[in-house]
């Protein structure tokens, strides 16, 4: 048995205090007006008619001192702002900010558009971080990753060719699936739970351009059930490389129960994620260290114009690694991401800006992209192994950030 | 900090009908380069004297190929890097005056070379030896036959013990053959060339390893054990074959027998381990059926990889007096801030993919090379084209050791992903697999 997990196994909760780390949290409803344009689906006729259930701003604050990070977890399609993260360090001195975005089909266009509602929810996203930020607490971290079966690779390879199949209600089996939940849990001194954080990859595409109300799709049902379920803890979802992943019940027809299906799917990932949390093993104490870069790739359509894409990696010793990406990536990469990482625990967080550039679209991996399909060989604009790139970029950032690359050659060779 | 990644590409492709079987033509040559006595010798930074004679000559063997339109040589050389990109440029140049568009410069990587820095003379006439065997292998080529097959041995081991906490230490010599060493490829990649009579004209061997079983004790020039390997395979095979060695990716790889001693017999080490590789190379070799390609074509595409340094070139240059002891050829390779990598990818046939790197590649590259290759016949080139030390894997840099993150080692980490990845985008692109255009499809 190796010294570290001996250790934990001596002194199972540390007391918080002694990690040194703060965390604060909150919720913000960004919902955005009735008639204002939906966005994930191309035929939708008409703005949004109504509101389901409100799309919210949930925000997690970590800080070990030296370091702090603002997540900030949207229920929306995209979001791409530089403005939120500056004002969050300038007002409340908060290191580095990640907006993700649970990627819903069912809220509204945000920065393609910019209407007032997006300045509007960048205004809430920077409060929210700033209530986060009055209400820290001393915290500590517990880890536990599960194992649930909710979505499909709609993308189907047949002799080297893909085909999409958005839609796969009789759960055939499909290839590559990462069923893997991620949960982050943060505790207060008297150990009580006080957030959740879940990673999970799959398109929260369960209701259909049909719908016209804005809506958290099942992300926001999994939330409510977390939150029902564990009091007074509030739960985050972060998407991980769902680009080529979609919900078994795609599309399905609010004339259809659609909402149901919505609720079913949030309760069933809930469920995985409570299983999970109540197994979940303290993380060891250690600084949270962040770092970005913005890496340039070319357009695959035309070569000579750069795409440039911002990414964030973050690490708290071995224990927990994560890296952000403002796209997404087929869930190879997360697979590919998760080995190459070898932290305790490696978390992609796709559909997350926050380093500058822009939105990267669709990352497809490299045989994605020659099999083809949607965000594969169309409806994609970065270069063809950006996404690898990406990913392996991150990963030797994470290992910078924990002392493993340095920056001066060996001298005993 | 902004990193830029363009893909800066050369795509040598020539509009092309269809070509027939008696299209595909070969032809080779060798030449000593004759390089002069009484200078050092490249390899060993522990190497005192200098060159004092010659086991075996130090060869250019070429192989010219030719698809009826568009013509490529092979250039391998025995040498522990190919020549300096000034050379290469003057090597291909003179070649496109002899109607071949396309020159791969590629090095053995023997330890038992020449330093061509220390003899101008040598060096032209080296560059001059090349280019006349490169005129000569396009002036002999013959209609030809081809064939692949696989074969294994275990000469090498991968040199980097990984200690349980995760960090690296060198074990240079395995002597008593300890086979747990981890990764390790001990495939042999073989393929042969047949005139149309059925006589063997040439057979290529792709495999991963150091040659340094001859170590710096030695003042004599030589391939090491792929002179052997070559000698025993045309031997083998009798009439008038040609042999090639093509280094594949050993930068982690030595021969169990590394730096024999001369006084225990390295000559004849060197030779045993060469004539083990080339005995089961023969196996292979003897049982391919060669044939007429389907459809004869040549295709090829240079990628340029931009890498900047993986040190913190200021903080390296105020301390290579004294905490690092490198002669001023390797410090000034070594505070260079960015460099451009050369990534060649060579479609024979639609059938046999290439991909080279400009260096020292760790042996998981050519593994990975061939278990993503979407052919059957994928061979990997390091110390081609162009020489910016060593490509460790990321995993690897962070374990350390010599090449990992030592002064050999140049390029910044995940160099070695990318030209890996970009080496197989090129290939999918030569196949056509991946469209400049994107595809029509229904929106989500």
């Amino acid at each position: 048995m190796r010294p570290l997990a001996l250790l934990l196994l001596l002194f199972p909760t540390l007391p918080a205090a002694e990690t040194g780390l703060r965390a604060g949290v909150s919720r913000i409803d960004i919902t955005p007006p009735v008639g204002h344009p939906m966005g994930g689906y191309g035929n939708r006729k008409t703005g949004a008619t109504g509101t389901h259930d409100p799309l919210y701003a949930t925000v997690l604050v970590l800080d070990s001192g030296e370091t702090s990070i603002a997540l900030v977890t949207c229920d929306l399609r995209s979001f791409v702002s530089t403005r939120v993260g500056e004002l969050a360090r300038e007002k409340y001195g908060v290191g580095a900010t990640v907006i993700s975005v649970s990627h819903t089909h069912s809220g509204p266009l945000t920065w393609e558009l910019r209407s007032p509602w997006y300045t509007e929810a960048e205004d809430k996203m920077i409060a929210a971080i700033g209530e986060a930020r009055r209400a820290m607490f001393p915290a500590e971290l517990a880890f536990a990753s599960g194992q649930v079966y909710l979505g499909f690779n709609r993308r189907k390879v047949t002799n080297g060719r893909a085909t999409m199949w958005w839609r796969n209600a009789e759960k055939l089996p499909s290839h590559p699936v990462d069923p893997t939940v991620n949960t982050l849990t943060v505790r207060d001194a008297s150990g009580k739970t006080r957030a959740v954080l879940v990673n999970y990859a799959c398109h929260p595409s369960v209701l259909g351009p049909d719908n016209l109300e804005y809506s958290a799709d099942y992300p926001g049902a999994m939330k409510r059930y977390v939150e029902s379920q564990a009091s007074g803890a509030v739960c985050l979802f972060i998407q991980g490389g769902a680009g080529d992943i979609n919900p078994y019940r795609d599309k399905q027809p609010v004339k259809l129960d659609g909402f149901g299906a919505v609720n079913e799917m949030g309760a069933e990932l809930g469920k995985q994620v409570m299983v999970t949390v109540a197994r979940a093993k303290p993380v060891p104490a250690a600084p949270l260290k962040v770092s970005s870069e913005i890496v340039k790739v070319s357009n695959r359509w035309h070569p000579e114009q750069e795409i440039p894409i911002g990414l964030t990696a973050g690490a708290m010793g071995e224990g927990i690694c994560f890296m952000a990406v403002p796209g997404e990536p087929f869930v190879e990469l997360q697979m590919t991401f998760r080995e190459k990482a070898e932290c305790g625990a490696a978390m992609l967080f796709g559909y997350s800006y926050s380093a500058g550039g822009g939105w990267a679209g669709y990352l497809p991996t490299i045989i994605g992209a020659v099999e083809g399909g949607y965000g594969a060989d169309y409806n994609t604009n970065v270069a063809v192994g950006a996404g690898e790139m990406l990913i392996d970029r991150g990963v030797a950032h994470l290992f910078k950030l924990r002392g493993l690359l340095k920056d001066l050659p060996d001298s005993r060779f | 900090m902004l990193r830029v990644l363009i893909f800066l590409c050369v795509v040598l492709l020539v509009g092309h009908a269809v070509s027939g079987a008696e299209d595909f033509r070969a032809g080779v040559a060798k030449a000593d380069l004759d390089p002069p006595l009484g200078i050092p010798m490249s390899g060993y930074g522990a190497r005192k004297g200098i060159s004092q004679g010659v086991l075996d000559p130090v060869q250019a063997r070429v192989i010219a190929l030719s698809d009826g339109q568009r013509t490529i040589a092979l250039a391998t050389l025995d040498l522990v890097f190919p020549f300096d990109d000034p050379e290469i440029q003057k090597i291909r140049g003179a070649a496109r005056a002899k109607g071949v568009d396309e020159v791969i410069v590629h090095s053995s990587h023997t330890h038992s070379g020449p330093t061509y820095s220390a003899s101008p003379e040598g060096l032209s006439k080296a560059v001059s030896r090349v280019e006349e065997a490169i005129a000569s292998a396009a002036s002999r080529m013959t209609p030809v036959r081809i064939g692949t097959g696989w074969g294994v041995t275990f000469i090498g081991f991968n040199r980097r013990y990984v200690l349980p906490n995760g960090d690296a230490r060198m074990f240079w010599r395995n002597e008593p053959r300890i086979s747990s060493t981890f990764p390790v490829d001990p495939t042999i990649g073989v393929i042969r060339f047949d005139r149309t009579d059925g006589r063997p004209l040439a057979v290529l061997v792709n495999y991963a390893c150091h040659p340094v079983v001859l170590g710096p004790d030695n003042l004599n020039y030589s391939a090491d054990y792929p002179s052997e390997m070559r000698n025993t395979i045309e031997q083998g095979l009798g009439g008038e074959v040609m042999a090639f060695f093509l280094q594949g990716a050993p930068g982690d790889i030595n021969p169990y027998l590394d730096k024999t001693p001369l006084l225990e017999d390295a000559v004849a080490q060197m030779k045993r381990t060469g004539q083990k590789i080339g005995e089961a190379t023969l196996r292979v070799a003897r049982d391919i059926q060669t044939k007429a390609p389907a459809s004869a074509r040549i295709q090829s595409k240079t990628a340029v990889v931009p890498a900047v340094s993986r040190w913190d070139v200021d903080k390296l240059r105020a301390m290579l007096g004294d905490r690092y002891k490198l002669d001023p050829v390797r410090a000034a390779r070594l505070v260079r801030e960015s460099m451009d990598l050369p990534v060649t990818t060579l479609l024979l046939n639609h059938e046999l993919a290439f991909m080279t790197m400009p260096g020292e590649p760790f042996v998981e590259y050519q593994m990975q090379w061939r278990a993503r290759c979407p052919l059957p016949n994928c061979y990997f080139l390091g110390y081609t084209n162009g020489a910016f030390g060593y490509f460790p894997t990321i995993a690897a840099a962070v374990r350390g050791g010599y090449g990992a993150n030592s002064t050999a080692t140049q390029v910044e980490v995940g160099s070695g992903e990318r030209m890996l990845n970009i080496g197989l985008i090129s290939l999918y692109e030569l196949m056509g697999k991946l469209s400049p255009k994107p595809a029509g499809g229904a929106p989500n």
